[in-house]
C-alpha cells in the first residue's frame, strides 16, 4: 500500500515539510483532533478526509464553507480520486499530493570546486578575482581617457564598480538565503567578478570587429553574441547557488537574450522615422585593428556614384 | 574773450548739426507722404482659421498693378496654396486679394499682382550708390504701422556670393519685402534680413528688376517647385562651376597640405588645441559660407563648408588617441531640413581609400531633395588611420547640390590632400 505524503509549501532542505499518512485514514482541518493541523481561518475544524479504498486514495470535502480545488479546479463530487502530484488548494493553504511510489528525479550533481571548502582559498580566491575584475574595468576607463588623466577618478569609478559587484552579489546571496537557505557569498562573488572581468577585455575591444570588417551589422552581431555569452553564463552561475532552478542555463540565456531583444526593439522602436541626422559608422581604431584593403580614390567615385544611383532610384519608387 | 573763444567752435558745429537734421526729417516726412500709397502690407491667412499666419511688407512696382515681397513673405503660400491665401492691405485700411506671379527663391524675391487702387509705382534706381549715401526703407513692422526709416548705404556685403547691400538702419521683422530708396524715392533695394542692432541687408533693385522682367515674359507661373528647382539648380551650378574652375591655393597643416581659402566670400577661422591639460595637440581650420537659401520654414540650403584638423599626441597611447580621433570623426551638419515631406534620410557608405600615399577611412552620407529633383545633401568625412601618434581629420559638407557638382568637388578635395613626407 502506498502512503500518503502531504507536502507544505515548496522549501528545499527543511525537515519538517512531509507529513506521512499512518494508516488508512488521514483526516485535515483546523480542529487538534486531526491528523493535519493547518492554522488557517480559512479552513473548517474538519475539512477533508482522504481514505485508501480499493488501492487508491480518495479525498472527501467535509465542509463547503469555502471551495476546496484540486489542480486549480474546484471540486463538485462529494469523492475525488487522488493522483501522485497533484496540487491542493485548501482556504489560504497550498499543499502537494504525493504517493509513496512517486519517483524522484535523478541526482543532480554539485558544482563542486575544492577551493570553496578551503578554510582560506575560500576567501582568498573570490577577494583576488575582485581585485582583478576591477583593474580591468579601471583599466578599461583608462584606455578611453583621452584628456587630462585624473587617477582620483579612476579610484573613485573603482570603488564604483566594486560597490555594484557586492551590491548584485549580495542581491543574489540573499535569493540563496531565502531559497537554499544558504548564501554562497563567496561562490557569487567568484563567478560575478570573473565574468565581469571577461567582459571588461571584451569592451576594450569594442568596436573592433566592425572596424575591422567593414561591417555595422557583423559587428553588431558580434559583440551582441558576446555579451549574451557573458551575461549569460554569470545569470546562470548567479541562479546555480541562489536558487533549484532545474534548468539555469536556459532560463539564463532565455532572460538576458528577452532583455536585450527589449532593449533593442525599445531603441529602434523609438527611433523616428525621418533622421535630419546622418547614421554611419563612426568607429575609428588603431592601424593594427585594420584589416580590410584600401580601394583606390577612383573606386571610391564609383561607390559615392552608386550611392547616388540608390537614392535616385529610391525616389522614383 | 576766453570763454568766446572756447564756445565758438562747438556753436558753429551746432548750426551746422541743426538745420541739417531738420532737413534730413523734412526729407524722410515728405518721402513718407509722397510713397507710402505705393507700399503695402501683405498678408497670409491661414484659411481655416481666417487670421492672418504670417505678415511683411510689399510695394507697387509697375501702374497695371505688380507688387514686389520677400519670397520668405509668401513661401508658406508657395507651398501650401490650399491651406493658405494671400492679401493686401492697403495704406487706408483697404484689403484685397493678390495673386503670385513669380518667385526667385535664390535671391529671396517674389511678384505679386493685385487689382491696382491707385497708379504711382517705384522707379528703379540701377546705378551704383555711394557709401555713406542716405538711404530709407519702409515697411509695416510687428503689425504697428507703416513707417520709415533712416539709413545709410555702406557697400556690398563682401562675405556672401550674392550681392546684398549693407543697410546701416534697422529693420525689423513685418518690414521684410518692403522698399529701400534713395532720397529721391527712386527703388534701390528690397529689405530681407537684419544683421545686427543698426546692420541690415538689402536685395540689390538689379535682382528685382531681373525677376520682373521674367515675371512679364513668362506670365504666372503654374508649377512654383519647378522654378524653385530650377533657380536652385541653376545657382548650385554657377557656383560650384566656378570654385573648381579656379586654381585651389595650398596651407600647410602639420605633415600635410590642404586647400586654402577657396572664395573670398568664406569666412575661415582657425583655432589650436595644446592646452596642458589635454594630452593632444590640435590645429584646426574652418571655412564656411555665410549664405544660406530660405526655402521654407522646415528647410532651407545652399549651405556649404570644409574643415581640417590635424591631430597628434606624444602623451597618449595608440587605443588613448584613436578613442580620441573616433570623438571627433563626426559628420559637420547643417540641421537645414526638419521634415521628411523634404528629403529621404540620409544614405552612407564608409570605406577605406588609399589617398597620397597613406590610409584612409572615408564616410560619405548623401540625402536625396524629394521636390527638388537633382539636388542633394552631401556630407563627406575622413581621417588617415595608419599613424598610431597623428592624423588628419577633414571634412566637407555641401547642400542643395548636384550630383555631379559633389562629385567633382569630392575629387578635387581628396586630390588636393598631400602628405608631405
Amino acid at each position: 500500500m502506498e502512503e500518503l505524503i502531504i507536502q507544505q509549501n515548496k522549501r528545499h532542505g527543511r525537515l519538517n515539510e512531509f507529513i506521512k499518512s499512518v494508516g488508512n485514514t488521514v483526516t485535515l482541518g483546523r480542529g487538534f483532533h486531526n491528523d493535519v493541523i493547518l492554522s488557517d481561518h480559512f479552513i473548517a475544524a474538519e475539512q477533508l478526509r482522504f481514505d485508501y479504498e480499493d488501492g487508491q486514495w480518495v479525498l472527501k470535502v467535509l465542509d463547503q464553507t469555502n471551495p476546496v480545488l484540486v489542480n486549480n479546479k474546484s471540486i463538485t463530487d462529494a469523492s475525488v480520486v487522488i493522483s501522485s502530484g497533484d496540487e491542493l488548494t485548501v482556504g489560504r493553504t497550498h499543499l502537494t499530493l504525493i504517493l509513496s511510489n512517486h519517483p524522484v528525479e535523478r541526482t543532480r550533481k554539485l558544482l563542486i570546486s575544492n577551493w570553496m571548502y578551503h578554510r582560506n582559498l575560500h576567501y582568498i580566491i573570490p577577494i583576488i578575482m575582485l581585485l582583478l575584475s576591477t583593474i580591468l574595468a579601471v583599466f578599461t576607463e583608462y584606455q578611453e581617457a583621452t584628456s587630462k588623466i585624473r587617477w582620483g577618478l579612476f579610484v573613485a569609478s573603482g570603488l564604483g564598480y566594486v560597490v555594484m559587484l557586492l551590491f548584485w552579489v549580495s542581491i543574489w546571496s540573499m535569493v540563496g538565503r531565502i531559497l537554499r537557505h544558504k548564501p554562497n557569498f563567496m561562490a557569487q562573488l567568484f563567478y560575478t567578478a570573473f565574468f565581469l572581468a571577461v567582459l571588461n577585455m571584451g569592451m576594450l575591444f569594442y568596436g573592433y570587429t566592425s572596424y575591422a570588417m567593414s561591417s555595422e551589422i557583423l559587428g553588431l552581431i558580434l559583440e551582441s553574441g558576446f555579451l549574451l555569452l557573458i551575461l549569460g553564463m554569470m545569470l546562470k552561475y548567479n541562479l546555480l547557488f541562489s536558487t533549484e532552478l532545474k534548468h539555469c542555463s536556459r532560463v539564463a540565456f532565455s532572460a538576458v537574450a528577452l532583455t536585450m531583444l527589449f532593449t533593442f526593439s525599445i531603441m529602434n522602436l523609438g527611433k523616428k522615422e525621418f533622421n535630419s541626422h546622418p547614421d554611419y559608422s563612426n568607429s575609428v581604431k588603431p592601424p593594427l585593428a585594420k584589416w580590410s584593403k584600401d580601394i583606390t580614390l577612383h573606386d571610391y567615385i564609383k561607390v559615392i556614384d552608386s550611392q547616388f544611383n540608390e537614392l535616385e532610384s529610391s525616389l522614383k519608387e | 574773450m576766453g570763454i568766446y573763444r572756447l564756445v565758438q567752435w562747438p556753436m558753429l558745429v551746432l548750426l551746422l548739426v541743426v538745420p541739417l537734421q531738420t532737413f534730413a526729417a523734412e526729407t524722410a516726412s515728405q518721402l513718407f507722404k509722397t510713397l507710402k500709397q505705393q507700399v503695402y502690407q501683405i498678408r497670409i491667412i491661414d484659411k481655416a482659421s481666417g487670421n492672418k499666419s504670417t505678415i511683411g511688407s510689399g510695394f507697387q512696382i509697375s501702374k497695371d498693378g505688380y507688387l514686389a515681397t520677400n519670397f520668405h513673405v509668401v513661401s508658406s503660400y508657395v507651398h501650401k496654396p490650399d491651406k493658405f491665401s494671400l492679401e493686401y492691405v492697403y495704406h487706408d485700411g483697404t484689403t484685397g486679394n493678390a495673386e503670385l506671379h513669380d518667385i526667385d527663391v535664390v535671391h529671396d524675391l517674389a511678384i505679386l499682382k493685385i487689382e491696382p487702387l491707385q497708379d504711382k509705382y517705384f522707379t528703379f534706381n540701377l546705378k551704383n550708390l555711394s557709401k555713406g549715401e542716405r538711404i530709407f526703407s519702409m515697411g509695416n513692422p510687428h503689425d504697428l504701422s507703416m513707417l520709415i526709416i533712416e539709413g545709410n548705404f555702406s557697400g556690398l556685403l563682401k562675405e556672401s556670393r550674392f550681392k546684398k547691400i549693407l543697410f546701416s538702419g534697422s529693420l525689423n521683422a513685418g518690414m521684410s519685402g518692403g522698399p529701400a530708396f534713395d532720397k529721391t524715392g527712386k527703388l534701390i533695394g528690397i529689405n530681407v534680413s537684419k544683421g545686427s542692432e543698426q546692420i541690415s541687408f538689402l536685395v540689390p533693385a538689379a535682382r528685382l528688376d531681373a525677376l520682373f522682367r521674367r515675371a512679364k515674359k513668362n506670365g504666372k507661373v503654374k508649377d512654383f517647385n519647378q522654378v524653385i528647382q530650377a533657380d536652385l539648380y541653376r545657382d548650385q551650378d554657377h557656383f560650384y562651376k566656378k570654385l573648381l574652375k579656379k586654381k585651389w591655393t595650398s596651407e600647410s597643416l602639420g605633415f600635410v597640405e590642404i586647400s586654402g581659402k577657396l572664395d573670398k566670400s568664406f569666412k575661415c577661422w582657425g583655432h589650436t588645441v595644446d592646452d596642458e591639460d589635454i594630452l593632444y595637440e590640435g590645429v584646426h581650420k574652418h571655412c564656411r559660407s555665410q549664405d544660406r537659401l530660405y526655402i521654407s520654414q522646415d528647410m532651407q540650403t545652399g549651405m556649404f563648408s570644409y574643415d581640417y584638423e590635424w591631430i597628434t599626441s606624444r602623451k597618449l597611447n595608440r587605443f588613448q588617441f584613436y578613442t580620441q580621433v573616433e570623438n571627433r570623426f563626426t559628420h559637420g551638419s547643417f540641421n537645414n531640413v526638419r521634415k521628411n515631406e523634404n528629403v529621404t534620410n540620409y544614405s552612407c557608405e564608409e570605406k577605406f581609400v588609399s589617398l597620397t600615399g597613406h590610409s584612409w577611412k572615408i564616410s560619405s552620407c548623401i540625402r536625396a531633395y524629394k521636390k527638388y529633383k537633382g539636388l542633394y545633401d552631401v556630407l563627406l568625412l575622413l581621417t588617415s588611420v595608419d599613424e598610431n601618434d597623428k592624423t588628419l581629420l577633414a571634412k566637407a559638407a555641401m547642400s542643395g547640390v548636384s550630383k555631379e557638382n559633389s562629385i567633382e568637388f569630392i575629387k578635387s578635395f581628396l586630390g588636393r590632400i598631400k602628405w608631405k613626407n
